[in-house]
């Protein structure tokens, strides 16, 4: 209990310090990357579930975000009447709903995927969750109810910097507890040695449904924060674009490292902005010409990502990292 | 009479057109070390895999103390009492020695005690206990492999090929261990290239030849055939 009690401590003072310096301090522009780095933190670190620590490969994980982006959305603007989102204690409680109404349904999304495709491995996996990621934004891009190919606006702007450095937090956190966890072991069980997972009479088909049901827990959240932050949602942001960025930041990070996600989840997002700078004073877009190559450079150099499968404070000498481990 | 713990009856197995197991009984009874031989690609390998109902069988019954494994799943399987140690050892190399043996034991709530046993039957794991399972020499993963699926319980232990890619030296520890094991009160099916040194260990022993059962009988029997011994056991 002792240590819950610290957590909720902990999650409060940094939501609350992070989020005021965030939006007092900054100017709106910045504020937006931040944001963007908050939620794509949130989808990195989720994929790193799968990708990283259970040892599956997926690339549609954009698609389970559209799903918690669209979900939360259509609640929030469909079917609440505007008095209830339009700010105060209510709107923020309607929110809570919301964000766990797109995650719920990303999860239950990606339960349907994930029994049926779990059952391959490698890159059978990589294109059948592809595939499911393109399915579920063409079945969106063909409804009607939720503006179809026009998308959806008009959607309450919930999200500020509070909800998503906390949610950015709670979700990281939550991920680094259940990885230490029995449960989490179970992951990198099936990541190192799928047949003695499965010799020891552990369930690997479960092992990997649930881990995948989770990621999309969390991309969903993500989702929903992202839908509540532009108010604004298009198909055409969830393409497989935005899954392939997802994995890049996943294995540019590390497979396997939480720390290494957050790292490159934030210097990929600012880097793809601050290369707009480079835009005005060259006249010519090479932003994606600099990206990929910054991208290929990286992979040279560091072929297990940029902290491989260690977290940050492993990289600490040990002197210091017992008062890390301490405090953490 | 010792009780009959697992008896395999007219099995096939196939992989798509190729036929692994064709029609293979045999049994093994508590207390006792059975040896499986043969060459590679006899279907070895296989026949413990569907034991423990890891491939699909095509015909045939599997039953563990009496009871039909048919409709089981191998985590039902490892429940029951039979613990596999997969060929090429199957250590879970980014998680620490402990991690790995607190896997075998997930199931159990009672595994302190045999946690302590394991580590004095393998001194050397304990030195080991926080160091990551993939910086273990060969014969180290090995008992780390065999200590964890002690620690699921089993009355029946099946080992595919523990002397794969180990010393001699090292071989002949492993071997010891496993009569210990076996002295211990659980029984044991062994899967061997090496024969002689199985042979030594074992009570009785099954050849395996194409998917057919083609020898069977006590170990110096088998060990004594001199037709056997050209073809299997290497003169």
């Amino acid at each position: 209990m002792m240590r819950v009690g610290r957590d909720v401590f902990i999650i409060t003072l940094f939501t609350l310090v992070l989020g005021f310096v965030f939006s007092d301090w900054v100017g709106p522009y910045e504020q937006t990357i931040l944001a963007l780095c908050g939620i794509n933190i949130i989808l990195a670190v989720s994929l790193n579930l799968v990708n990283g620590f259970t040892g599956q490969f997926s690339l549609g994980h954009a698609g389970f975000m559209a799903v918690g982006a669209y979900t939360s959305a259509a609640l929030t603007t469909l079917y609440i009447s505007p008095e209830y989102v339009s700010g105060g204690v209510i709107s923020h409680l309607v929110f809570v709903v919301a964000l766990l109404v797109g995650g719920v349904s990303a999860g239950i999304v990606g339960f349907l995927v994930g029994v049926p495709s779990l059952r391959l491995r490698g890159d059978y996996l990589a294109i059948v969750t592809l595939g499911f990621g393109e399915i579920i934004r063409v079945i969106i891009l063909n409804i009607e109810a939720i503006g179809g190919a026009r998308g959806i606006g008009g959607i309450p702007g919930l999200t500020n910097l509070y909800w998503v450095v906390g949610v950015c937090i709670v979700s990281t956190l939550a991920l680094h507890r259940l990885l230490k966890s029995i449960p989490g072991q179970q992951f990198m069980a099936v990541r190192d040695d799928e047949t003695a997972t499965l010799a020891m009479g552990l369930s690997t088909t479960r092992i990997k449904v649930r881990s995948f049901v989770f990621s999309s827990f969390l991309a969903g959240v993500a989702g929903a924060l992202f839908a509540h932050y532009y108010q604004y949602l298009n198909p055409s942001t969830f393409t497989f674009n935005y899954s392939f960025q997802i994995v890049a930041m996943v294995v540019l990070g590390g497979m396997g490292s939480l720390s290494g996600s957050i790292l490159s989840a934030v210097g990929l997002t600012v880097l793809l902005e601050g290369l707009r700078e480079l835009q005005t004073i060259t006249q010519l877009d090479l932003r994606m010409v600099l990206y990929s190559l910054i991208l290929i450079v990286v992979m040279l150099t560091r072929p297990r990502g940029l902290l491989g499968r260690k977290e940050i404070w492993e990289y600490l000498p040990v002197s210091l990292r017992k008062g890390v481990k301490k405090s953490s | 009479m010792a009780e009959l713990l697992l008896k395999v009856e007219q099995v096939s197995v196939s992989y798509g057109a190729v036929q692994a197991l064709d029609s293979v009984s045999l049994e093994v009874k508590e207390g006792e070390i059975v040896a499986l031989l043969g060459a590679n690609g006899a279907g070895k390998s296989t026949l413990l895999k569907s034991v423990m109902r890891m491939v699909p069988l095509k015909q045939g019954v599997i039953s563990f103390r009496g009871e039909n494994l048919s409709h089981s799943r191998t985590s039902g399987i490892v429940k029951k009492g039979m613990a596999l140690v997969p060929e090429g050892r199957g250590i879970l190399g980014t998680m620490s020695v402990k991690e790995n043996l607190e896997m075998g034991a997930f199931h159990r709530t009672d595994w302190e005690s045999d946690l302590k046993h394991v580590l004095e039957l393998f001194p050397i794991l304990s030195e080991r206990l926080h160091q990551h399972a993939g910086t273990l020499s060969g014969g180290e993963q090995q008992m780390l492999a065999i200590g964890r699926a002690i620690l699921s319980a089993p009355r029946l232990l099946l080992l595919d090929e523990p002397s794969l890619g180990l010393a001699p030296k090292i071989i002949q520890n492993i071997f010891k261990l496993i009569q210990k094991i076996n002295s211990d009160g659980i029984s044991i099916l062994l899967i061997e290239q090496n024969a002689h040194m199985a042979i030594k260990v074992a009570h009785r022993a099954y050849v395996l030849e194409t998917g057919h059962i083609v020898a069977s009988g006590l170990a110096h029997e088998i060990s004594s055939d001199e037709e056997l011994k050209k073809a299997y056991l290497g003169g």
